[in-house]
C-alpha cells in the first residue's frame, strides 16, 4: 500500500470521527432536536436555558474528553508497544493504570470522594508507580526489566486496593471505588478539560513527531543505534510523554480498557507496521471508538454506566472478529 | 595501499564485559594494537567466544573499552555523536530480531534515517540508494514482503541491504556469511570486497569460514581464545595451516585446487 493511500484512509477516518462527535451532540436522554439546533443558527430559534447548558457545558466536554482520551490511549498504546517491541504491551503496562486506582481508592475512602482530591491523587500516583519501576530498572536501561518493574508495582498496588475495597464502605465507598475502576466519562466538566486537553494534545504531538525514530527502534538496540538514534533518551523522552498523557486522562477518567491495546492492532492490519501512520490512525480510532462508546451509553439513557464496559463489550468482539481472520494464516 | 591516515588506530585493547567483574572469566580481548586503511577488506576470524562480535562492537562505538584506546580517523570514538557515526559506519548484527513486520523495503529505508529528515521523508537520491542495496542482496522481487514471512537468509540479506543503503565509508558485518546460501555468501562478500578496493573504504567482517576470508579480504585478524593473543596481517600471511591449527586446536591440511591457482585448507583430525 503506498504512502497516498495510507494517507487518504487516514483522513477518512478523520472526517468519520469528526460527524460522530458532531452527531454526539444531540445523543443523550436530554430531547434536544437537530432542527432546532439548526434554526437557534440562523437566529430563527431562542435555546432555552437548560438546552443552551446541556449543549455547552455538559455535552461539548464530554465530547471533547472522550475524543482526546481515546486519542491519548491509542497513541499511548502504539508509543509503548514501539519502546518494548511488543505488540502485547498496553499504555497502562508500567503501572499508570494500578498507581491511579491506588490514588483513587484512597482519595474516595479517606478524602471523602473529593473529585479534585481523586483527580490529583490519581494523577501523582500514576507518575509514582512509572516513576518508581523507572528507577528500580535502573532508568529505563533495560526495557524487559522495566516491564517486569512494571508489573512488580502494579501487582503491589493492586493488592492495596483489594485491601482498600476489603475495608471500604459498602454502601457509598465500594461503588464509587469500583465505578472508578470500570471508567466513565459522566462527571466530565469544563474543569475536567483545563488540564488532560492541552497536556493530551501537546505530548500527542510531540509523540507524533517522533513516529519515524519509532519505526527504526524496532530494529532493535544496537541497529538504532547504528543507524544516528540515541536510543536511550528517545526512549526515555517517549515513556514520559507516554506515561504524562495517560495519567493526566485517566485520572479524569478512571481506567479505561481496551482501547489502547487495541486499535495499535487494528491500524497495523490495516495499515502495516509504518508508525508514522499506524500513530494517526490508531489515535483516530481510539478518538472515534471511545465516543461511540459514550454515544451508547448516552443513547440507552444510561449516562452513568461506566463506559469502559461498553468498549470491552463491543471492542472485544469486533477485535475478535478481525482476528479470525488471521486463524488460518496465523499472525505474522 | 595504504594512503594517509589510518581509519581506525587501535592500541592497546582491551575488554571485559562488566556483568564479569567478579568472577573469574576475565578479558574478551587483551592488548590488541593495529591500524586499518581504507581501501581495505579486513576478516576477523576465531573460535567461538573469542571476542569477534565484542570486537566489532567496539569498533562501531556500540562498547566502550575497558582499557587502550580506539581512534577513528585520529581522534577517541567515544568522542563522536551518535549522529556522527551513523554517517561514517554501518554495522550489521549477526542475528536481527527487526519487530512489528514491516516490509522488506520499509526495513531497508530505515538504513536511510542518518541521512533523511526529523519524519524519515524519502528523497529521490535515498530511494536510489535503498533500491540498489536492495538489487545488491537480490531482493528485488521481496520488497512488499513482510519481514516476518521471510526465510532466515532472506532476513539476512534484508538487514544486510540496510546497512549497506546507509552507504557509509566504513562497513562493519558480523558473520554476514551466517544463514546466506553459498551463492549469496559469495555474492555479498566479493561486492563489499570489490567496494572497499574501487571506493576507498573500509570494510571489516567477522566469519567462521576461513576460505571467504582467503577469497575476499585484503587483512585478517585472528584471534586466539586459549592464549588471549592474536595475529594481524595480510591474509595471505595470517591464514595459514600453522596459524589455523594453534587457533581451532585442530589439524588442517593443506591442498590445491586442480588449476593450482587456489590454496585450501581441509580440516583434518580434531584433538
Amino acid at each position: 500500500m503506498d504512502n497516498k493511500r495510507k494517507t487518504r484512509i487516514i483522513i477518512y477516518v478523520f472526517a468519520l470521527t469528526a460527524l460522530t462527535a458532531a452527531a454526539s451532540f444531540f445523543v443523550g436522554s436530554f430531547p434536544l432536536a437537530f432542527k432546532n439546533f439548526a434554526a437557534w443558527v440562523f437566529g430563527n430559534y431562542q435555546m432555552s436555558g437548560s438546552e443552551k447548558f446541556i449543549l455547552f457545558d455538559v455535552r461539548f466536554p464530554r465530547i471533547v474528553m472522550a475524543l482526546i482520551t481515546g486519542a491519548v490511549l491509542a497513541g499511548g498504546g502504539v508509543s509503548m508497544q514501539a519502546v518494548f517491541k511488543n505488540p502485547l504491551v498496553s499504555p497502562f503496562v508500567i503501572g499508570i493504570s494500578s498507581g491511579a486506582g491506588l490514588g483513587a481508592a484512597i482519595a474516595i475512602v479517606y478524602f471523602n470522594s473529593s473529585p479534585v482530591i481523586i483527580e490529583s491523587l490519581a494523577f501523582l500516583f500514576a507518575l509514582a508507580a512509572v516513576f518508581t519501576a523507572y528507577v528500580l530498572s535502573g532508568d529505563g536501561g533495560d526495557t524487559t526489566l522495566l516491564l517486569l518493574f512494571g508489573i512488580v508495582i502494579s501487582s503491589l498496588a493492586q493488592s492495596m486496593i483489594g485491601l482498600m475495597q476489603y475495608f471500604a464502605d459498602a454502601d457509598h465507598e465500594l461503588p464509587a471505588l469500583t465505578f472508578w475502576m470500570l471508567g466513565g466519562l459522566d462527571s466530565t466538566t469544563f474543569a475536567s478539560l483545563v488540564y488532560a486537553a492541552p497536556a493530551g494534545l501537546l505530548c500527542l504531538a510531540a509523540l507524533m513527531s517522533m513516529t519515524y525514530k519509532m519505526n527504526v527502534l524496532a530494529l532493535g538496540d544496537t541497529e538504532a543505534a547504528s543507524l544516528g538514534i540515541d536510543v536511550k533518551r528517545v526512549k526515555n523522552i517517549i515513556i514520559l510523554l507516554s506515561a504524562l498523557m495517560v495519567a493526566a486522562c485517566t485520572s479524569k477518567t478512571g481506567v479505561i480498557g481496551w482501547i489502547g491495546l487495541t486499535t495499535p492492532h487494528i491500524s497495523r492490519i490495516i495499515l502495516g507496521a509504518d508508525n508514522r501512520f499506524v500513530f494517526p490512525l490508531a489515535a483516530l480510532l481510539g478518538a472515534f471508538f471511545l465516543l461511540l462508546s459514550d454515544d451508547i451509553v448516552r443513547f440507552c439513557g444510561a449516562g452513568e454506566i461506566p463506559v469502559g464496559i461498553i468498549t470491552s463489550a463491543i471492542g472485544a468482539p469486533v477485535f475478535g472478529f478481525i482476528l479470525l481472520k488471521y486463524k488460518k494464516t496465523g499472525w505474522s | 595501499m595504504q594512503n594517509g591516515q589510518a581509519v581506525y588506530e587501535i592500541d592497546n585493547l582491551s575488554f571485559k564485559y562488566s556483568s564479569c567483574r567478579d568472577c573469574e572469566c576475565g578479558f574478551v580481548l587483551k592488548d590488541i594494537s593495529l591500524a586499518v586503511h581504507a581501501g581495505q577488506s579486513v576478516a576477523v576470524l576465531g573460535a567461538n567466544g573469542c571476542g569477534k562480535s565484542t570486537l566489532l562492537l567496539l569498533l562501531a562505538g556500540h562498547l566502550k573499552p575497558s582499557g587502550g584506546s580506539v581512534l577513528f580517523k585520529g581522534r577517541d570514538i567515544a568522542g563522536f555523536s551518535r549522529g556522527e557515526l551513523s554517517t561514517a559506519i554501518s554495522y550489521a548484527a549477526q542475528s536481527h530480531q527487526a519487530s512489528f513486520n514491516f516490509t522488506v523495503f520499509e526495513i531497508i529505508s530505515m538504513g536511510r534515517a542518518p541521512h533523511l529528515n526529523y519524519f524519515g521523508a524519502m528523497d529521490p537520491g535515498s530511494l536510489g540508494e535503498v533500491y540498489k542495496a536492495a538489487a545488491a542482496l537480490e531482493l528485488d522481487e521481496l520488497l512488499e514482503r513482510p519481514f516476518g514471512r521471510l526465510s532466515g537468509g532472506e532476513k539476512k540479506r534484508t538487514m544486510l541491504a540496510c546497512a549497506l543503503a546507509q552507504n557509509a565509508g566504513v562497513m562493519i558485518f558480523d558473520e554476514p556469511d551466517a544463514h546466506l546460501d553459498i551463492r549469496h555468501q559469495h555474492h555479498f562478500l566479493n561486492m563489499i570486497n570489490g567496494a572497499a578496493a574501487a571506493g576507498n573504504k573500509l570494510c571489516i567482517f567477522s566469519a567462521h569460514n576461513h576460505d571467504l576470508a582467503l577469497r575476499y579480504s585484503t587483512h585478517s585478524l585472528l584471534l586466539n581464545k586459549a592464549r588471549n593473543s592474536y595475529i594481524f596481517g595480510p591474509t595471505q600471511t595470517v591464514i595459514t595451516e600453522e596459524n589455523l591449527k594453534h587457533v581451532y586446536s585442530m589439524d588442517f591440511e593443506t591442498a590445491q585446487t586442480q588449476t593450482g591457482s587456489r590454496r585450501l585448507f581441509t580440516p583434518g583430525t580434531i584433538y
